[in-house]
Protein backbone atom coordinates (compact mmCIF):
# COMPACT_ATOMS: atom_id res chain seq x y z
CA UNK A 1 0.00 0.00 0.00
CA UNK A 2 2.82 2.33 0.99
CA UNK A 3 4.61 1.54 -2.28
CA UNK A 4 1.54 2.38 -4.34
CA UNK A 5 1.16 5.64 -2.50
CA UNK A 6 4.82 6.53 -3.12
CA UNK A 7 4.48 5.77 -6.85
CA UNK A 8 1.27 7.78 -7.04
CA UNK A 9 2.87 10.77 -5.26
CA UNK A 10 5.99 10.62 -7.46
CA UNK A 11 3.89 10.48 -10.61
CA UNK A 12 1.76 13.40 -9.42
CA UNK A 13 4.84 15.44 -8.62
CA UNK A 14 6.34 14.66 -12.04
CA UNK A 15 3.11 15.71 -13.74
CA UNK A 16 3.02 18.94 -11.75
CA UNK A 17 6.63 19.78 -12.68
CA UNK A 18 5.90 19.07 -16.36
CA UNK A 19 2.81 21.27 -16.25
CA UNK A 20 4.77 24.13 -14.68
CA UNK A 21 7.52 23.78 -17.29
CA UNK A 22 4.90 23.89 -20.03
CA UNK A 23 3.39 27.04 -18.54
CA UNK A 24 6.80 28.70 -18.35
CA UNK A 25 7.57 27.60 -21.91
CA UNK A 26 4.22 28.81 -23.24
CA UNK A 27 4.72 32.15 -21.47
CA UNK A 28 8.14 32.49 -23.03
CA UNK A 29 6.57 31.77 -26.41
CA UNK A 30 3.53 33.93 -25.76
CA UNK A 31 2.65 37.15 -27.58
CA UNK A 32 5.46 39.64 -27.82
CA UNK A 33 5.59 43.27 -28.89
CA UNK A 34 8.53 45.41 -29.92
CA UNK A 35 8.92 49.02 -30.97
CA UNK A 36 11.57 50.77 -33.06
CA UNK A 37 13.25 52.87 -30.38
CA UNK A 38 14.62 55.43 -29.59
CA UNK A 39 12.20 57.83 -31.24
CA UNK A 40 13.45 61.29 -32.21
CA UNK A 41 11.93 64.22 -30.31
CA UNK A 42 10.34 65.56 -33.49
CA UNK A 43 6.82 66.98 -33.88
CA UNK A 44 6.32 64.76 -36.93
CA UNK A 45 7.87 61.65 -35.38
CA UNK A 46 6.54 58.21 -36.10
CA UNK A 47 7.70 54.72 -35.24
CA UNK A 48 6.93 51.09 -36.02
CA UNK A 49 5.36 48.73 -33.50
CA UNK A 50 5.34 44.99 -34.22
CA UNK A 51 3.72 42.01 -32.56
CA UNK A 52 4.22 38.27 -32.84
CA UNK A 53 2.73 35.16 -31.30
CA UNK A 54 -0.85 36.44 -31.43
CA UNK A 55 -3.93 34.47 -32.47
CA UNK A 56 -4.38 34.62 -36.26
CA UNK A 57 -6.89 37.36 -37.05
CA UNK A 58 -6.70 38.78 -33.51
CA UNK A 59 -7.38 42.51 -33.26
CA UNK A 60 -5.56 44.32 -30.47
CA UNK A 61 -5.48 47.75 -28.85
CA UNK A 62 -2.32 49.63 -28.01
CA UNK A 63 -2.15 51.74 -24.85
CA UNK A 64 0.51 54.38 -24.33
CA UNK A 65 1.34 55.72 -20.88
CA UNK A 66 2.47 59.36 -21.06
CA UNK A 67 4.47 61.23 -18.40
CA UNK A 68 1.31 61.90 -16.33
CA UNK A 69 0.85 58.14 -15.86
CA UNK A 70 -2.50 58.09 -17.69
CA UNK A 71 -2.98 55.33 -20.27
CA UNK A 72 -4.49 56.24 -23.62
CA UNK A 73 -5.63 54.13 -26.55
CA UNK A 74 -3.51 55.31 -29.49
CA UNK A 75 -5.61 53.52 -32.11
CA UNK A 76 -6.53 56.78 -33.87
CA UNK A 77 -2.85 57.37 -34.69
CA UNK A 78 -2.03 53.85 -35.93
CA UNK A 79 -1.90 52.83 -39.54
CA UNK A 80 -2.95 50.13 -40.23
CA UNK A 81 -5.08 49.07 -37.26
CA UNK A 82 -3.13 46.23 -35.61
CA UNK A 83 -4.53 42.83 -36.58
CA UNK A 84 -2.57 39.59 -36.54
CA UNK A 85 -2.03 37.82 -39.87
CA UNK A 86 -2.28 34.05 -40.37
CA UNK A 87 1.09 33.60 -38.68
CA UNK A 88 0.04 35.68 -35.67
CA UNK A 89 2.18 38.69 -36.60
CA UNK A 90 1.18 42.31 -37.02
CA UNK A 91 2.94 45.60 -37.69
CA UNK A 92 1.74 49.18 -37.53
CA UNK A 93 3.09 52.73 -37.78
CA UNK A 94 2.38 55.07 -34.88
CA UNK A 95 2.35 58.81 -35.52
CA UNK A 96 3.51 59.86 -32.06
CA UNK A 97 4.54 63.46 -32.83
CA UNK A 98 1.55 64.92 -31.02
CA UNK A 99 2.79 63.59 -27.66
CA UNK A 100 6.15 65.24 -28.36
CA UNK A 101 4.71 68.54 -29.61
CA UNK A 102 2.47 68.87 -26.56
CA UNK A 103 5.34 67.98 -24.17
CA UNK A 104 3.58 64.86 -22.91
CA UNK A 105 6.86 62.90 -22.98
CA UNK A 106 10.34 63.87 -21.83
CA UNK A 107 13.60 63.47 -23.67
CA UNK A 108 15.74 60.59 -22.39
CA UNK A 109 12.81 58.83 -20.73
CA UNK A 110 11.14 55.51 -21.58
CA UNK A 111 7.38 55.06 -21.69
CA UNK A 112 5.22 51.94 -21.68
CA UNK A 113 3.30 50.63 -24.68
CA UNK A 114 0.86 47.87 -23.74
CA UNK A 115 -0.95 45.51 -26.09
CA UNK A 116 -4.44 44.59 -24.89
CA UNK A 117 -7.53 42.78 -26.06
CA UNK A 118 -10.80 44.59 -26.87
CA UNK A 119 -11.65 44.98 -23.16
CA UNK A 120 -8.20 46.43 -22.43
CA UNK A 121 -6.94 43.30 -20.67
CA UNK A 122 -3.12 43.31 -20.99
CA UNK A 123 -1.45 40.80 -23.31
CA UNK A 124 2.11 42.10 -23.68
CA UNK A 125 4.10 45.28 -23.25
CA UNK A 126 7.29 47.06 -24.21
CA UNK A 127 8.93 50.45 -23.67
CA UNK A 128 9.76 53.24 -26.05
CA UNK A 129 12.57 55.74 -25.47
CA UNK A 130 12.39 59.34 -26.71
CA UNK A 131 15.71 60.97 -27.46
CA UNK A 132 17.34 63.79 -29.48
CA UNK B 1 -48.95 27.45 -2.12
CA UNK B 2 -47.20 27.06 -5.48
CA UNK B 3 -48.26 30.57 -6.48
CA UNK B 4 -46.90 32.04 -3.24
CA UNK B 5 -43.61 30.28 -3.74
CA UNK B 6 -43.42 31.53 -7.33
CA UNK B 7 -44.07 35.14 -6.22
CA UNK B 8 -41.45 34.92 -3.47
CA UNK B 9 -38.97 33.42 -5.93
CA UNK B 10 -39.67 36.17 -8.48
CA UNK B 11 -39.14 38.90 -5.88
CA UNK B 12 -35.95 37.24 -4.75
CA UNK B 13 -34.65 36.97 -8.34
CA UNK B 14 -35.48 40.63 -9.04
CA UNK B 15 -33.79 41.76 -5.83
CA UNK B 16 -30.74 39.68 -6.55
CA UNK B 17 -30.47 40.89 -10.16
CA UNK B 18 -30.55 44.51 -8.98
CA UNK B 19 -27.95 43.79 -6.34
CA UNK B 20 -25.82 42.09 -8.99
CA UNK B 21 -26.07 45.13 -11.29
CA UNK B 22 -24.89 47.35 -8.46
CA UNK B 23 -22.09 45.06 -7.47
CA UNK B 24 -20.86 44.52 -11.03
CA UNK B 25 -20.05 48.18 -11.72
CA UNK B 26 -17.29 48.81 -12.33
CA UNK B 27 -16.29 45.33 -13.44
CA UNK B 28 -13.69 46.17 -16.06
CA UNK B 29 -11.57 49.01 -17.45
CA UNK B 30 -13.54 52.20 -18.08
CA UNK B 31 -13.13 53.96 -21.43
CA UNK B 32 -13.15 57.78 -21.36
CA UNK B 33 -13.71 59.03 -24.93
CA UNK B 34 -12.19 62.37 -25.93
CA UNK B 35 -13.25 63.58 -29.41
CA UNK B 36 -9.98 65.52 -29.86
CA UNK B 37 -6.26 64.73 -30.12
CA UNK B 38 -3.99 64.37 -27.08
CA UNK B 39 -2.61 67.52 -25.46
CA UNK B 40 -5.47 69.94 -26.15
CA UNK B 41 -7.65 71.47 -23.43
CA UNK B 42 -10.22 68.68 -23.36
CA UNK B 43 -7.52 66.02 -23.15
CA UNK B 44 -5.45 67.93 -20.59
CA UNK B 45 -8.29 68.56 -18.13
CA UNK B 46 -9.60 65.00 -18.57
CA UNK B 47 -6.17 63.61 -17.75
CA UNK B 48 -6.10 65.87 -14.71
CA UNK B 49 -9.53 64.60 -13.60
CA UNK B 50 -9.07 60.85 -14.10
CA UNK B 51 -7.08 60.13 -10.89
CA UNK B 52 -9.86 61.82 -8.88
CA UNK B 53 -12.62 59.88 -10.65
CA UNK B 54 -10.74 56.69 -9.81
CA UNK B 55 -10.42 57.84 -6.21
CA UNK B 56 -14.18 58.28 -5.76
CA UNK B 57 -15.49 55.36 -7.86
CA UNK B 58 -15.92 52.05 -6.02
CA UNK B 59 -12.91 49.77 -6.36
CA UNK B 60 -10.53 52.42 -7.77
CA UNK B 61 -11.08 51.16 -11.36
CA UNK B 62 -8.68 51.60 -14.24
CA UNK B 63 -9.75 54.39 -16.62
CA UNK B 64 -8.14 54.73 -20.04
CA UNK B 65 -8.48 57.58 -22.50
CA UNK B 66 -9.64 56.90 -26.02
CA UNK B 67 -8.85 59.87 -28.24
CA UNK B 68 -11.18 59.86 -31.26
CA UNK B 69 -10.49 63.07 -33.17
CA UNK B 70 -12.12 64.07 -36.46
CA UNK B 71 -15.55 64.59 -37.96
CA UNK B 72 -16.00 67.87 -36.08
CA UNK B 73 -16.36 65.94 -32.81
CA UNK B 74 -19.05 63.61 -34.19
CA UNK B 75 -16.76 60.52 -34.31
CA UNK B 76 -15.96 60.69 -30.61
CA UNK B 77 -19.47 61.61 -29.50
CA UNK B 78 -20.93 58.70 -31.48
CA UNK B 79 -18.43 56.29 -29.89
CA UNK B 80 -19.68 57.33 -26.46
CA UNK B 81 -23.36 57.61 -27.41
CA UNK B 82 -23.54 54.19 -29.12
CA UNK B 83 -21.56 52.28 -26.47
CA UNK B 84 -23.24 49.72 -24.23
CA UNK B 85 -24.93 51.69 -21.40
CA UNK B 86 -23.24 49.80 -18.57
CA UNK B 87 -21.17 52.66 -17.13
CA UNK B 88 -17.91 51.48 -18.67
CA UNK B 89 -17.88 54.08 -21.46
CA UNK B 90 -18.17 57.82 -20.89
CA UNK B 91 -17.13 60.82 -22.98
CA UNK B 92 -16.37 64.51 -22.70
CA UNK B 93 -18.30 67.07 -24.76
CA UNK B 94 -17.94 70.68 -25.80
CA UNK B 95 -21.08 72.66 -25.03
CA UNK B 96 -22.86 74.48 -26.53
CA UNK B 97 -20.89 73.77 -29.75
CA UNK B 98 -21.70 70.03 -29.81
CA UNK B 99 -25.40 70.84 -29.93
CA UNK B 100 -24.93 72.46 -33.35
CA UNK B 101 -25.01 69.27 -35.49
CA UNK B 102 -28.19 68.25 -33.67
CA UNK B 103 -29.84 71.63 -34.29
CA UNK B 104 -28.85 71.45 -37.97
CA UNK B 105 -30.18 67.88 -38.27
CA UNK B 106 -26.71 66.47 -38.98
CA UNK B 107 -26.20 64.44 -35.80
CA UNK B 108 -26.85 60.78 -35.14
CA UNK B 109 -27.26 61.59 -31.46
CA UNK B 110 -29.76 63.39 -29.27
CA UNK B 111 -27.99 65.20 -26.44
CA UNK B 112 -31.24 65.40 -24.48
CA UNK B 113 -31.18 61.58 -24.22
CA UNK B 114 -27.53 61.22 -23.14
CA UNK B 115 -26.89 60.50 -19.45
CA UNK B 116 -25.11 63.56 -18.07
CA UNK B 117 -22.68 62.85 -15.25
CA UNK B 118 -21.04 66.16 -14.39
CA UNK B 119 -19.14 69.18 -15.62
CA UNK B 120 -15.47 70.06 -15.29
CA UNK B 121 -15.21 73.80 -15.86
CA UNK B 122 -16.51 77.01 -17.40
CA UNK B 123 -14.21 78.49 -20.01
CA UNK B 124 -14.08 82.27 -20.35
CA UNK B 125 -13.40 83.69 -23.80
CA UNK B 126 -11.52 86.85 -24.70
CA UNK B 127 -11.52 88.86 -27.93
CA UNK B 128 -8.08 90.18 -28.86
CA UNK B 129 -6.99 92.38 -31.76
CA UNK B 130 -3.79 92.30 -33.72
CA UNK B 131 -1.26 95.03 -32.90
CA UNK B 132 -1.13 95.58 -36.67
CA UNK B 133 -4.90 95.95 -37.07
CA UNK B 134 -6.33 99.35 -38.05
CA UNK B 135 -9.09 98.84 -35.49
CA UNK B 136 -8.59 99.31 -31.77
CA UNK B 137 -12.07 99.75 -30.28
CA UNK B 138 -15.53 98.26 -30.52
CA UNK B 139 -16.83 101.38 -32.28
CA UNK B 140 -14.09 101.16 -34.92
CA UNK B 141 -14.87 97.48 -35.42
CA UNK B 142 -18.58 98.24 -35.86
CA UNK B 143 -17.82 100.94 -38.44
CA UNK B 144 -15.23 98.91 -40.35
CA UNK B 145 -16.13 97.82 -43.91
CA UNK B 146 -14.77 94.33 -43.15
CA UNK B 147 -12.99 92.80 -40.16
CA UNK B 148 -11.01 89.56 -40.62
CA UNK B 149 -11.05 86.83 -38.01
CA UNK B 150 -8.83 83.79 -37.56
CA UNK B 151 -10.98 80.76 -36.71
CA UNK B 152 -10.90 76.99 -36.89
CA UNK B 153 -14.48 76.59 -38.05
CA UNK B 154 -17.99 76.60 -36.69
CA UNK B 155 -17.60 73.26 -34.92
CA UNK B 156 -15.43 74.99 -32.31
CA UNK B 157 -16.84 77.23 -29.61
CA UNK B 158 -14.29 79.88 -30.61
CA UNK B 159 -15.49 79.90 -34.22
CA UNK B 160 -19.16 79.64 -33.37
CA UNK B 161 -18.84 82.31 -30.68
CA UNK B 162 -17.09 84.68 -33.09
CA UNK B 163 -19.88 84.34 -35.65
CA UNK B 164 -22.62 84.89 -33.07
CA UNK B 165 -20.87 87.81 -31.34
CA UNK B 166 -20.11 89.61 -34.62
CA UNK B 167 -23.70 89.15 -35.77
CA UNK B 168 -25.10 90.43 -32.48
CA UNK B 169 -22.81 93.50 -32.43
CA UNK B 170 -23.32 94.30 -36.11
CA UNK B 171 -19.69 93.77 -37.12
CA UNK B 172 -19.12 92.78 -40.76
CA UNK B 173 -16.68 89.93 -40.57
CA UNK B 174 -14.77 87.65 -42.91
CA UNK B 175 -13.70 84.32 -41.42
CA UNK B 176 -10.24 83.08 -42.36
CA UNK B 177 -10.05 79.34 -41.57
CA UNK B 178 -6.96 77.92 -39.83
CA UNK B 179 -5.97 74.38 -38.95
CA UNK B 180 -5.78 75.07 -35.22
CA UNK B 181 -5.93 77.75 -32.54
CA UNK B 182 -2.13 78.11 -32.50
CA UNK B 183 -2.12 78.91 -36.22
CA UNK B 184 -5.03 81.34 -35.90
CA UNK B 185 -3.36 83.19 -33.01
CA UNK B 186 -0.09 83.39 -34.96
CA UNK B 187 -2.06 84.90 -37.85
CA UNK B 188 -3.28 87.56 -35.43
CA UNK B 189 0.24 88.26 -34.17
CA UNK B 190 1.54 88.53 -37.75
CA UNK B 191 -1.32 90.85 -38.68
CA UNK B 192 -2.85 88.47 -41.24
CA UNK B 193 -6.18 88.81 -39.39
CA UNK B 194 -7.62 91.59 -37.20
CA UNK B 195 -9.47 89.53 -34.60
CA UNK B 196 -8.99 86.33 -32.64
CA UNK B 197 -11.33 84.99 -29.98
CA UNK B 198 -10.19 82.17 -27.72
CA UNK B 199 -10.28 81.03 -24.09
CA UNK B 200 -8.30 83.22 -21.71
CA UNK B 201 -6.05 80.25 -20.88
CA UNK B 202 -5.20 79.88 -24.59
CA UNK B 203 -4.59 83.61 -25.16
CA UNK B 204 -2.87 84.37 -21.84
CA UNK B 205 0.65 84.01 -23.25
CA UNK B 206 -0.08 86.45 -26.10
CA UNK B 207 -2.10 89.03 -24.17
CA UNK B 208 -0.52 88.98 -20.70
CA UNK B 209 3.02 87.64 -21.05
CA UNK B 210 4.30 88.81 -24.45
CA UNK B 211 1.56 91.38 -25.20
CA UNK B 212 1.58 90.43 -28.90
CA UNK B 213 -2.21 90.92 -29.06
CA UNK B 214 -4.49 93.54 -27.50
CA UNK B 215 -7.34 92.13 -25.38
CA UNK B 216 -10.47 94.26 -25.96
CA UNK B 217 -13.19 92.50 -23.94
CA UNK B 218 -13.95 89.36 -21.99
CA UNK B 219 -17.14 87.28 -22.17
CA UNK B 220 -17.91 87.08 -18.46
CA UNK B 221 -19.90 88.87 -15.81
CA UNK B 222 -16.79 90.09 -14.02
CA UNK B 223 -13.36 91.17 -15.18
CA UNK B 224 -10.41 88.79 -15.19
CA UNK B 225 -7.86 89.50 -12.43
CA UNK B 226 -4.84 89.17 -14.74
CA UNK B 227 -6.24 91.76 -17.19
CA UNK B 228 -8.14 94.15 -14.86
CA UNK B 229 -8.31 97.01 -17.39
CA UNK B 230 -10.15 94.95 -19.98
CA UNK B 231 -13.95 95.46 -19.80
CA UNK B 232 -16.53 92.71 -19.86
CA UNK B 233 -18.85 92.39 -22.82
CA UNK B 234 -21.69 93.22 -20.42
CA UNK B 235 -20.05 96.55 -19.60
CA UNK B 236 -19.97 97.27 -23.33
CA UNK B 237 -23.73 96.81 -23.58
CA UNK B 238 -24.09 93.15 -24.58
CA UNK B 239 -24.78 91.20 -21.35
CA UNK B 240 -26.64 88.50 -23.32
CA UNK B 241 -23.40 87.49 -25.04
CA UNK B 242 -21.99 86.21 -21.73
CA UNK B 243 -24.27 83.19 -22.08
CA UNK B 244 -23.68 82.87 -25.83
CA UNK B 245 -19.88 82.93 -26.01
CA UNK B 246 -18.84 80.38 -23.42
CA UNK B 247 -17.77 76.82 -23.22
CA UNK B 248 -18.49 74.09 -20.74
CA UNK B 249 -16.76 70.71 -20.54
CA UNK B 250 -19.47 68.27 -19.40
CA UNK B 251 -19.11 64.49 -19.38
CA UNK B 252 -21.85 62.07 -20.43
CA UNK B 253 -22.61 58.38 -20.73
CA UNK B 254 -24.84 56.70 -23.33
CA UNK B 255 -28.63 56.97 -23.06
CA UNK B 256 -30.29 54.34 -20.89
CA UNK B 257 -27.66 54.08 -18.16
CA UNK B 258 -29.27 52.16 -15.26
CA UNK B 259 -30.23 54.46 -12.37
CA UNK B 260 -27.94 52.83 -9.80
CA UNK B 261 -24.90 53.16 -12.07
CA UNK B 262 -25.88 56.74 -12.99
CA UNK B 263 -26.06 57.64 -9.29
CA UNK B 264 -22.67 56.02 -8.64
CA UNK B 265 -21.12 58.00 -11.50
CA UNK B 266 -22.76 61.32 -10.60
CA UNK B 267 -21.71 60.97 -6.98
CA UNK B 268 -18.10 60.17 -7.92
CA UNK B 269 -18.04 62.97 -10.49
CA UNK B 270 -19.38 65.52 -8.03
CA UNK B 271 -16.82 64.53 -5.39
CA UNK B 272 -13.97 64.49 -7.93
CA UNK B 273 -14.78 67.91 -9.40
CA UNK B 274 -15.15 69.37 -5.90
CA UNK B 275 -11.92 67.84 -4.64
CA UNK B 276 -9.83 70.81 -3.38
CA UNK B 277 -6.62 69.33 -4.78
CA UNK B 278 -8.19 68.92 -8.25
CA UNK B 279 -9.63 72.44 -8.19
CA UNK B 280 -6.24 73.83 -7.17
CA UNK B 281 -4.72 72.18 -10.24
CA UNK B 282 -7.50 73.57 -12.46
CA UNK B 283 -7.00 77.12 -11.20
CA UNK B 284 -3.23 76.83 -11.66
CA UNK B 285 -3.99 75.96 -15.31
CA UNK B 286 -6.16 79.12 -15.64
CA UNK B 287 -9.41 77.16 -15.59
CA UNK B 288 -12.59 78.06 -13.69
CA UNK B 289 -13.98 74.98 -11.90
CA UNK B 290 -17.74 74.57 -12.34
CA UNK B 291 -19.09 71.30 -10.93
CA UNK B 292 -22.73 70.70 -11.93
CA UNK B 293 -25.57 68.50 -10.74
CA UNK B 294 -28.27 66.66 -12.71
CA UNK B 295 -30.78 69.53 -13.00
CA UNK B 296 -28.10 72.07 -13.96
CA UNK B 297 -26.77 69.67 -16.59
CA UNK B 298 -30.22 69.09 -18.06
CA UNK B 299 -30.87 72.85 -18.09
CA UNK B 300 -27.49 73.45 -19.74
CA UNK B 301 -28.28 71.03 -22.59
CA UNK B 302 -31.73 72.54 -23.12
CA UNK B 303 -30.31 76.08 -23.09
CA UNK B 304 -27.59 75.17 -25.60
CA UNK B 305 -30.10 73.67 -28.03
CA UNK B 306 -32.47 76.64 -27.70
CA UNK B 307 -29.63 79.14 -28.12
CA UNK B 308 -28.42 77.55 -31.34
CA UNK B 309 -31.95 77.15 -32.69
CA UNK B 310 -32.31 80.91 -32.18
CA UNK B 311 -29.18 81.57 -34.27
CA UNK B 312 -29.75 78.75 -36.79
CA UNK B 313 -30.28 81.02 -39.81
CA UNK B 314 -27.16 83.06 -39.02
CA UNK B 315 -25.07 79.91 -38.67
CA UNK B 316 -26.41 78.46 -41.93
CA UNK B 317 -25.59 81.71 -43.72
CA UNK B 318 -21.96 81.51 -42.59
CA UNK B 319 -21.60 77.83 -43.45
CA UNK B 320 -22.32 78.50 -47.12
Amino acid sequence: MKRILTIWLTASLALLVCAQLNIIESRAEGPKVEVVSPVKMDKKAETTIKGQGFQPGQEVNLLFTAKDGIESDIGYALDPAPKADQSGNWSTTWKCGRFIARKMVLEGKSYKIAVTDGDYNPIAHTFVLFSK
Amino acid sequence: MCLSLAIIASIWILTMSEATAQSTFPSKTITYVIPTSPGGGFDTFSRMLIPYLRKYLPGNPNIIIKNAPGGEWKIGINKMYRAKPDGHTIGILNMPANALPQVLGEAKYDLRKATWLGNIDDVTYVTALSLKSKYKTLEELKNAPMVTSGTVGLASTAGLGTVLAAERMGIKMKYIPHSGSTEAILAGIRGDVDWVQYPFSTLKKSIVDSKDLIPVWVYSKKRIDQIPNVPTIAELGYPDLVNVVKMLRPVAAPPGLPDDIRRTWQDAFWKATNDPEFQKKQIAANASPLPMKQQELDDMVEAAIKLLEQYKEVILKHRK
